[in-house]
Formats: structure tokens, C-alpha cells, sequence
């Protein structure tokens, strides 16, 4: 009896090569992996005959949390191999970690990530053996000691001193803790059984856990095999398997992430380390040809050259992933960059990344994607989603239906979210016709839609099936990859965010919305994330299909946009810089965003005060943002930190500026934007109609005309019954009859004609002035 | 050494000179290009460091970095660093000159007066009319100097001398040759022997490389340098420098660990347009290096003890960073300005509130 613990990165060919070697030399009896153990009745399902990429999908949903990971396997994943070979030498085959949907994995989504570098011992670790060995990071320093051709005990001594020395005597974080308990228990029950019927034990893990379990694995008494924890019977929970891509199991980022450039190691494993690189190479030049990007041959020579003098250089007796990028920065690059080689950090593509770099990148990370066996079980979601359209009736039939849904009605909202599930995630078929926008109070309720059978329905649903396990879950998955993807253009944030309240926004995950928060606080412009603001607080506001947990979660993403707007409101600079209506609706976003959102979100009015004082008295700022900002101050009654309870302070304050505004280029702008602001103040406040009388009576004709534009863009934000309430109160002031009030709203002609008309006039005056004439006119 | 040690700043080649003579006794294995003092691998323990031989760690960016540019060097091709003022540039092309040539001295510092003959050679007058154009009379400036032994030519700022000077490189960089005209017979050709090679340093700031004619961009390998990616690297190597500079203005304080970490902080968030919880805000104008740090740093120490026999503190840190992230550019001011009210403020911990309460004393 003996146990034999290979410890491995996941995905890493030179650790297959040692585990398939292993388990061939050895011929085990049994063979332990890191999967979710689970899975153990139905591991048949895996050794079907699939072309991988693949991936066990595991989700899990209870009333606290939800969960959705994924297990992906590539040819050259060592698990993969061990579940091969394994059933070659016919031994008895086992997963022996956790399964993903307990605690020790909430949070995670790829279980063959490289987690533990998220500790800060290890990273500590791993940054001095890689100041050791001189290269960058971790994939450098992997590449170099593992990927190279290599002698297979060298390799197997070499990788046991690696795990010992990144783990040393560290006990297990507290995710790790449960589940090597867990397969200590697997490992002494096989071991337990090796004694009784002699026989070798061999054990497939993550290198982190190899040194604790060579050390504390102990034969246990006879039993049965250990059981897998079970999830209670409230929760709804499965596990089973979809085709998974180069794409996506490259996009993991941070720790979540495993070996990088999938497309490279596959080669690896295919060809050996000695020809994968020109594989690569000559992938590479045809993906940027293939975009139109010049290569030439000669750049091509001098990029093997460059790498094949990289590799001697560190060493390298075969070109190692890195060398190659290098080698291919280094002849393709002829300018200065604006950010970062991409593999020299983790974590997605910067931005201004030389577009030949994304390129390479993409060619190594590779356009595979992978099959399942026509006999592999369907995924639960396309019972889920034929047994939801029953119970609907909806069920497609080969004529094509129309159905007219009434979103208010519980039915009728039901309806609509399932049907706007299955458009997000592709299903041909279900077409959307017409229907209203959330969040727009006046929009009708009523939703049209075309069904259709469509042949392709079933290789789409499973498909999707990667996404989830309900249609629900799935459109989730679906939206949150559209969140994340949408990397801060805004407006395709805010639109997404829509469709999330179509679809019900329940089963978007928290790390999503974070994710589009912090896209949020790089929102450059501030018109943009105006307009988003102003349509999510209306969402938030008003749509009746935004629950409790979907209106919290906006408010994250509201929160978010208002800190940012208050700093991009506070850069707008430029004193003479006309009004821009955009703008105002902007700050008016914030404005109501604060009046409504105040005490139900963390917003920090004290610091919407400060901003708008200082912006207020920016001699710097447009006209119309001081307006604006004032407007804000006035209309939400936050007054100066010295005297916050009295408002006549605050309209004192507005008659000061009006006055002190009165300049022809400056008034129209200032008031526009406090008219935008502050309407209702406006037209109740006398002493400030005084003043922006008299303020327009001292304004020359010339002057007037200058100021005329932006004078009509104030005017234009009150409606005619508050205008004729402004035309009394000026009536009166001139002690005139205040009856006539809307007369004066009345023109005959159009105020073009009247601008024109005072043009002409003036030039009237002043030709009568040169001849002495100016009596005759009066 | 005693003559070293009356020198402001000696060469690399001086200051290191036992980590190189280690070196160059324990470099029997591997290959050395021609011309060269080191082979490669020698090289990058000298850069990089190795604690078998005690060979200090020098550079603090990316090792592959080192890499690409030694091997660049060592297939013929000029190198030309370019990136932020600060970046270390000028600092790696005279590591790798000295350990390649153990020389790093053949300097041409670029600006708009330089002319061809502070590049290639000129006369010594009295000689000239003398003698008429002979090789005595012939003084070789740098590159004469570099081709005739071999050795690495250092072009610094390579993007602000005029375009035809640089362009009087092209020559030299495809045909390894400069031709002497005024001398004749074998003495007209100079040929530059192995080991001879260009790096140039330039910064993206002032003129960049875009006028950089494509003739003289073809000849060069470009090699960007970013600043220092990781926080906790940073942080070190400003500490490091600081003590020692502090050391030589006679302050024996120690540094305060939290106004270090708060003029780091602001420096990379200002610097890289981004706060540390992800936030955008614009980059102010002025070049914030990390060699820029270490100079504010210096300051707020040297202040702190001459001022009140104290460490630097949080009002220090402010006027300081308003000379260096500032200077007299009035948009800069408003970004600071903006950027201590709504992000310094909302940082938690008392250290941030002082630098935040401290604002009053940015100028304006």
C-alpha cells in the first residue's frame, strides 16, 4: 500500500503529463481527484465521449444567497487526465473536495482558479522566489520551472519543493480549512481500504493542498466512502456539464483566473514545448492579418529571433509563453506604448492597450470552444424552460402567435420577464414586437410578442445552459456578462440595467453591480452619466417590476453616480462657456437624486452642499452651472453651514447673484441655470423678479440682444401659467393693471421677428443721431 | 576608493566596481556576446540582483523589461528607452552600460543646442592649423569615442535635439561606420568595433517621439518604461532613497511611516488618473515620478527637522506636494484643489483627515 500525492496547477500540461504518468506507471487502485464530490455517482457522465473544452456547472439557490461556479476542464487540465488514465489502469476513481455550492466556495465562480494567491503570505512568498529567479510574476516564474522540458522525477521534485516552500507550515485560510478536512477523509477511507485489499492510493490536487495532505493523511478504519455534504431540501442546487470555451475560461480575472493563453498551452500539450511556439506564431500573424493589422515576414523573423535570444537568455531551452510575447512586442512594436505589455499585470486589457498586443493576446488565448456527447443528460434548463412555457402557455407551435401581455397584471408581468429572459439569453423564436421602457411613468403597459418553433431552439437552449440552470438563473449569468463586458460606457450600462428590471433584476449578482459602480466612478463626461442618472432614478423612482432587493441594488449603482457627478460637476469649467442644456438636465439628475433618494441611499448632502457653494462661487465655473448650483441650494433649501434653517437667506443669496450677474454676456446663462434649478422659487419669489426687472431695464438694446438667446432658454423652463405669474409681477412693479398678464405672453410674431425688429430699430436711432435727428423719433 | 569618495556622483561602473569584479570572476559558463565585458546572465544579476554573489538589486521595474533590452543590444539593434520623466530610463542605460562595457560614460546629453560635432568629433584649432586635419588634431566626441573602443554610447533625451542631428545617427546605426572626411587613407573610415551600440533615453513629456524621423525609428528597438506598478515596491524604494538622502542633509529623524504612505498614495493616484478604490480623475500636467516622491519627501523630512526638530508632517506634505504637482500652472491647482475636497476628504484614518484639514495651504 502506498499514497501517492501529486500536487499540480490546474490547467497546466506539464502537471497532466506528470498525473497521467503517474497513474500509468503506478497503476493505483484508486485514484482521488479535486472535483466536487457530488459528483461521484454520475462521473460516467465525464468520460463520455466529449470534445473539451468543458466544464461541470454548478449552481445552487437558497433564500440567503445565490450561487452559479464553474469546474472547466481542458484536454490538458491534469484532472481531466486523471479521470483518463484512471479508467485505463481501471481503478476506482473518485472526486474528493467539497462540492461548489457549499460556503468554502461562496463567492467563487472558477473552482480552478489560482485562489490561493490571493493570501497575502503566499503572494509575499511567491513576489521573493520571483525577485529569486528574476522574472516578473508568477506565470514568468511557473513557465520557467515547470513548462520546460523535463525529466519526470525532476519535474515531480521540483514542483513538491515549490508547493512546500509557497505553503511551508501556513494553516489553510478558512475556505481551505473544510475542504482539506474533506479529502483528508476521502484519502483515509481509500487508504483504509488500500490496507484491507492492498493496492496504491494516488491522489490528484492543487499543489497548495499537496503538502497537508501528504502530512496528514492517516488510514481510516473500514467504512463506507464518505458523503458528500447535501444541501437542504429548501435549496435548489445541480451540477451537470456544458461545453465551455478558450474564451471564457481565459476571462477570468484577478485570483479567480488560472494559467493564462489557453490556446499556448493546448498547443503545448499537442505539439511539446518545442513546437507549440510556432504554432502560436503563425497564429498570431494570421489573426492580425486576419484584422487587417500590418505583419510582415521580416517582422515575423525578427520576432522568433528576439524570442529564441529571450529563452537563451533566461535560460529556456524551449521558448516559454513569455518569451514569445516578448519577442513579438518586441519586433511588432515601433512606437512608444501608451500602457503596459498585457501580460505583464492581471486582470483585463488596459485601456489605450496597442491594438497589435490585444491581438496577440486574443490569438493566444484561442477561439476553441468544446462539444458534449449527444448522450450526455440535457441540462435541467431546457425542462425548465419547456415546463415554463406550459404552465404559461406559451408553447411555440409551428404557426407563429402573437400574444398581448398586460404588464400590470401578475400573470401578465410573469409572462414578460420569462419571454424577455429567453430574448437576452438568444433563443430563436421570441420576438419582441413592442412593448414600454421601464421607468418612463406615462409609457403604456402593454407588450406584443411573436412566437415561433424554430429548429434551432434546442442547440441555443443548450448553449445558454452554461448560464444557468433556470431560465431565470441563466438570464442572470447572461446580463452579468453584459454588465461586466460593458466596461463603463455608460449609456450601454444604463440599458442594461433596464433590461435587468425587465427581466427581474433578483438574480443579478452583488459583485456584478459592484463591478458597474466602479465603472461608474470612470465616467468621464458629465453629460453622460447625467442622462443614465436621470433614467435609473426614474427606474428607481417609478417601475412597478422593480422589487424591494432591485430597488437596494440600484441604489448601489445611484449611489455610485452621484459621487461621481458631484466630482465631475465640480470640473466644468470655463467662464464663458454658454448654458448647455444637457448639462442642467445633469444637475438637475443629481438635484432629484438627492431630494428623493435622500435617506433611503448613502448619499452625503453635507458634501452636495460643499460642492455647490464652492461651485456657486467659482468665478471659474459657466454662468450657468453657478446658476445651477445655486438653484440646487435654493430649490433643496440647504443653506450656507452658517444658517441653515432660514430660506429667505437663501433668496436673499439669489437677488444678490441676480445683480451681481447682470452683465449682457453672463445673465441669460446664470439664469437659465437657476430657472432650471429653482423654478418654483422663481416665480414665488418677488424680490427676485424686482430684481431681474430692473437688472433687464439697465440692459442696453445692444445689450439686450446679446443676452436675448440665453434669456428664452430661461424663460423656456416654466410653463405658461407660471410665466403669466411672473408678466403680473412685473405688471404690477410698473403699476400697471396685472389683467393684461397674458396678453403679454401672447406675440403676434415670433420672437425672431421682434429681435430683428429692435435690430432695425436701433440701427433707425442711430442713423437719426448722426443727422441730429433724434427728436423727430420720439 | 579615496578618490570616489571626493566625487558628487560616481559612475556606476565606479560605485559597483567589486559587484562587477564578483561578477566578471564568476562568469566562466555562459556565452558573451562579442565585444561585451559580461555575458548576458552576468548582466542581469548585476541589474536584477543575486544573492549568491551579493549583487544588490538595482532596478526596481520589470525584470523581462531588462531582458528584452539587453537582448536588443545584443543582436545589434539600438535601443531606445522612452517613458515618463522619472522612469528610471537614464538610470538603466547607464547600469547596462557599465556592466556591458564597464563604461558609462560616453554620454550625449540631448537638447536643442547640441550640434554634430559634440556627437562625432571636432578639432583642436591650434593643432588643425598647424598641422592641418590630422588624427591628432582630431577630438573625439562620445560616439567617435564608443565606435573606436567598442563600447555602449548613452544618447540621453535623444527627442530634443534637432531632427537632423539625429538623424546625422543613421549612418552609424545600419553601416557601423562613420566616415571622417577631412582625413584620408584608412584614417577616413572609422570602424566601430564590437560591442559598440546606442542606447537612448526619451521622455514622453516634452517633444516624445513623434517627430522622431521613421528612418531613425526603424534603426531603434523601442522599450517603454512605465512607473513602479506595485504599491508596496514603491513605497520601499522611497523610503530607501529618502533616508539616504536625508541621511546627507544631516536630519537623524526618522521618516513618519504615515506621511509617507499618504505622499505615495496621492503621488500614484495623481500620476495614474485613478484613486485606489477606482475612481478617474484628471492627471495634473506636472510630472509626478517617483523620483519626484523621493525629492517631496526629502523636503517634508529636511522641513520637519530644521523647522521644529520633528519628523515632516501632514502640512508639510501639502505645501511641499503644492511646489512639485503644481508648480505655477493654474488648471493644475484646480485639480488639486478639487481633488482634496471630494477624494482626500472621504479617505477614513486621522492621517487623511490632517492632510485634508491642511488644504488651506495650497497657494491660491
Amino acid at each position: 500500500m502506498a499514497l501517492h500525492v501529486v500536487g499540480v496547477r490546474h490547467h497546466s500540461p506539464a502537471c497532466a503529463r506528470l498525473v497521467e504518468a503517474t497513474i500509468r506507471a503506478v497503476r493505483p487502485r484508486w485514484v482521488l481527484i479535486e472535483g466536487p464530490s457530488d459528483m461521484n455517482g454520475r462521473l460516467g457522465e465525464l468520460l463520455l465521449d466529449h470534445t473539451p473544452p468543458l466544464a461541470l456547472f454548478t449552481f445552487y439557490q437558497n433564500e440567503e444567497r445565490t450561487h452559479a461556479s464553474w469546474s472547466p476542464f481542458c484536454r490538458h487540465s491534469p484532472e481531466w487526465l486523471a479521470l483518463q488514465a484512471a479508467r485505463t489502469v481501471e481503478a476506482a476513481t473518485y472526486f474528493m473536495d467539497l462540492p461548489a455550492w457549499t460556503e468554502a466556495f461562496a463567492g467563487v465562480r472558477n473552482r480552478y482558479g489560482d485562489h490561493h494567491e490571493g493570501d497575502e503570505r503566499i503572494s509575499r512568498t511567491l513576489a521573493a522566489l520571483c525577485a529569486r529567479f528574476r522574472v516578473d510574476d508568477g506565470d514568468a516564474l511557473w513557465d520557467h520551472l515547470f513548462e520546460q522540458p523535463l525529466p519526470l522525477e525532476d519535474l515531480a521534485a521540483r514542483l513538491d519543493a515549490y508547493f512546500d516552500e509557497l505553503r511551508g507550515e501556513l494553516p489553510g485560510g478558512p475556505r481551505d480549512e473544510p475542504r482539506e478536512e474533506h479529502m483528508l477523509r476521502w484519502i483515509g477511507w481509500a487508504l483504509g481500504e488500500a490496507e484491507a485489499q492492498g493496492g496504491d492510493v494516488v491522489v490528484v490536487c492543487g499543489g497548495f493542498h499537496a503538502p497537508v495532505l501528504r502530512r496528514h493523511a492517516r488510514p481510516a478504519a473500514a467504512g463506507p466512502p464518505p458523503e458528500a455534504p447535501r444541501p437542504e431540501t429548501a435549496a435548489r442546487s445541480g451540477t451537470y456539464l456544458v461545453p465551455y470555451s478558450f474564451r471564457r475560461l481565459d476571462s477570468f480575472t484577478g485570483y479567480e483566473s488560472g494559467m493564462p493563453s489557453p490556446a499556448f498551452y493546448d498547443a503545448v500539450w499537442e505539439l511539446g514545448a518545442a513546437a507549440a511556439p510556432e504554432r502560436l506564431l503563425a497564429a498570431a500573424a494570421e489573426r492580425l492579418r486576419g484584422r487587417g493589422l500590418p505583419v510582415s515576414a521580416a517582422d515575423l523573423i525578427a520576432a522568433s529571433t528576439l524570442a529564441a535570444a529571450l529563452a537563451r537568455t533566461r535560460g529556456h531551452a524551449c521558448l516559454a509563453r513569455i518569451d514569445l510575447l516578448d519577442g513579438l512586442a518586441g519586433a511588432l512594436v515601433k512606437d512608444a506604448l501608451d500602457a503596459p505589455l498585457p501580460w505583464s499585470y492581471r486582470g483585463p486589457l488596459r485601456p489605450h492597450t496597442d491594438p497589435l498586443l490585444v491581438e496577440v493576446v486574443a490569438a493566444f488565448s484561442g477561439e476553441r470552444s468544446g462539444r458534449l456527447d449527444p448522450q450526455t443528460p440535457r441540462p435541467p434548463l431546457l425542462a425548465d424552460v419547456a415546463a415554463w412555457l406550459a404552465a404559461h402557455d406559451l408553447e411555440p407551435a409551428r404557426a407563429v402567435r402573437s400574444v398581448q401581455l398586460d404588464r400590470i397584471a401578475e400573470n401578465g408581468r410573469e409572462k414578460s420577464r420569462g419571454l424577455h429572459r429567453l430574448r437576452i439569453l438568444g433563443i430563436p423564436g421570441f420576438q419582441w414586437l413592442s412593448g414600454p421602457t421601464p421607468g418612463q411613468e406615462e409609457a403604456g403597459l402593454t407588450e406584443v410578442w411573436e412566437i415561433a418553433d424554430r429548429f434551432e431552439r434546442e442547440s441555443a437552449l443548450i448553449e445558454a445552459a452554461a448560464w444557468g440552470a433556470t431560465l431565470a438563473a441563466a438570464a442572470a449569468a447572461r446580463l452579468e456578462e453584459a454588465l461586466l463586458d460593458a466596461q463603463g460606457r455608460l449609456a450601454a450600462l444604463a440599458g442594461l440595467l433596464v433590461e435587468a428590471v425587465r427581466v427581474g433584476l433578483d438574480g443579478l449578482g452583488d459583485r456584478v453591480l459592484e463591478q458597474v459602480a466602479r465603472e461608474v466612478h470612470r465616467e468621464p463626461s458629465f453629460v453622460e452619466l447625467g442622462a443614465a442618472t436621470e433614467r435609473l432614478t426614474g427606474l428607481w423612482r417609478h417601475d412597478p417590476l422593480l422589487g424591494a432587493r432591485g430597488a437596494r441594488q440600484l441604489g448601489v449603482i445611484l449611489e455610485a453616480a452621484f459621487d461621481r457627478g458631484l466630482w465631475l460637476l465640480e470640473g466644468l469649467q470655463g467662464a464663458a462657456a454658454p448654458a448647455d442644456p444637457a448639462e442642467l438636465r445633469g444637475i438637475a439628475a443629481l438635484r432629484d437624486l438627492l431630494r428623493f433618494g435622500a435617506g433611503k441611499l448613502a448619499l452625503d448632502p453635507a458634501r452636495a452642499t460643499a460642492v455647490m457653494e464652492r461651485r456657486t462661487a467659482d468665478a471659474d465655473a459657466p454662468p450657468a452651472v453657478r446658476g445651477a448650483a445655486l438653484g440646487v441650494l435654493w430649490s433643496l433649501g440647504l443653506g450656507h453651514p452658517s444658517d441653515p434653517s432660514d430660506p429667505s437667506d437663501l433668496e436673499a443669496r439669489a437677488v444678490r447673484a441676480v445683480r451681481a450677474s447682470a452683465l449682457p454676456r453672463v445673465l441669460g446663462d446664470f439664469l437659465a441655470g437657476l430657472c432650471a434649478l429653482a423654478r418654483a422659487e422663481v416665480v414665488r419669489s418677488e424680490g427676485l423678479v424686482a430684481a431681474l426687472d430692473e437688472a433687464l431695464s439697465e440692459l442696453g438694446r445692444e445689450d439686450f440682444l446679446l443676452a436675448l438667446p440665453s434669456l428664452r432658454l430661461a424663460f423656456s423652463y416654466f410653463p405658461p401659467v407660471e410665466r403669466e405669474a411672473i408678466a403680473r409681477l412685473v405688471l404690477r412693479r410698473h403699476g400697471a393693471d396685472d389683467v393684461g398678464a397674458r396678453d403679454l405672453l401672447r406675440l403676434e410674431v415670433g420672437v425672431d421677428e421682434v429681435a430683428r425688429g429692435l435690430a432695425w430699430e436701433g440701427r433707425v436711432a442711430r442713423l437719426a443721431a448722426r443727422f441730429g435727428l433724434e427728436d423727430a423719433l420720439r | 576608493m579615496s578618490e570616489t569618495t571626493q566625487v558628487q556622483r560616481p559612475p556606476a561602473e565606479v560605485l559597483h566596481a567589486e559587484e562587477l569584479a564578483r561578477l566578471r570572476a564568476a562568469d566562466t559558463q555562459d556565452p558573451r556576446p562579442p565585444g561585451w565585458q559580461l555575458s548576458l546572465q552576468a548582466v542581469r544579476r548585476f541589474i536584477l540582483g543575486d544573492e549568491k554573489l551579493k549583487v544588490r538589486r538595482k532596478f526596481v521595474g520589470n525584470a523581462s523589461l531588462v531582458d528584452r533590452a539587453m537582448v536588443t543590444l545584443a543582436t545589434g539593434r539600438g535601443l531606445l528607452l522612452v517613458g515618463d520623466p522619472g522612469t528610471a530610463k537614464s538610470y538603466l542605460s547607464e547600469l547596462l552600460a557599465a556592466a556591458i562595457s564597464g563604461c558609462s560614460t560616453w554620454t550625449i546629453q540631448g537638447g536643442a543646442a547640441v550640434t554634430e560635432d559634440q556627437i562625432k568629433y571636432s578639432w583642436n584649432y591650434a593643432l588643425l592649423v598647424a598641422e592641418g586635419p590630422t588624427a591628432r588634431a582630431l577630438v573625439p566626441a562620445p560616439l567617435y569615442q564608443g565606435m573606436q573602443r567598442g563600447q555602449v554610447v548613452r544618447f540621453e533625451e535623444i527627442t530634443r535635439c534637432p531632427l537632423e542631428v539625429q538623424d546625422s545617427l543613421l549612418s552609424v546605426l545600419s553601416e557601423r561606420v562613420l566616415a571622417v572626411p577631412e582625413l584620408s587613407g584608412p584614417e577616413a573610415m572609422l570602424f566601430a568595433r564590437e560591442g559598440f551600440n546606442i542606447i537612448a533615453t526619451a521622455n514622453t513629456r516634452d517633444r516624445g517621439v513623434n517627430e522622431m524621423s521613421s528612418a531613425l525609428k526603424r534603426r531603434f528597438n523601442f522599450e517603454t518604461v512605465f512607473p513602479i506598478a506595485d504599491f508596496a515596491t514603491e513605497i520601499a524604494l522611497v523610503r530607501e532613497e529618502t533616508a539616504r538622502l536625508l541621511e546627507r542633509s544631516g536630519v537623524p529623524a526618522a521618516q513618519d511611516e504615515k506621511v509617507l504612505e499618504m505622499l505615495v498614495t496621492t503621488f500614484r493616484e495623481l500620476r495614474s488618473g485613478e484613486t485606489t478604490d477606482g475612481q478617474a480623475l484628471e492627471r495634473p500636467s506636472a510630472v509626478l515620478s517617483t523620483a519626484e516622491a523621493v525629492a517631496v519627501a526629502h523636503a517634508v523630512g529636511v522641513r520637519g527637522w530644521f523647522l521644529r526638530g520633528g519628523t515632516g508632517s501632514a502640512e508639510d506634505l501639502v505645501e511641499c506636494l503644492a511646489g512639485t504637482a503644481v508648480k505655477d500652472n493654474a488648471e493644475d491647482l484646480q485639480r488639486l484643489r478639487r481633488y482634496f475636497e471630494q477624494r482626500i476628504r472621504r479617505k477614513s484614518g486621522e492621517h487623511w483627515q490632517r492632510l485634508y484639514e491642511a488644504r488651506h495651504l495650497l497657494p491660491g
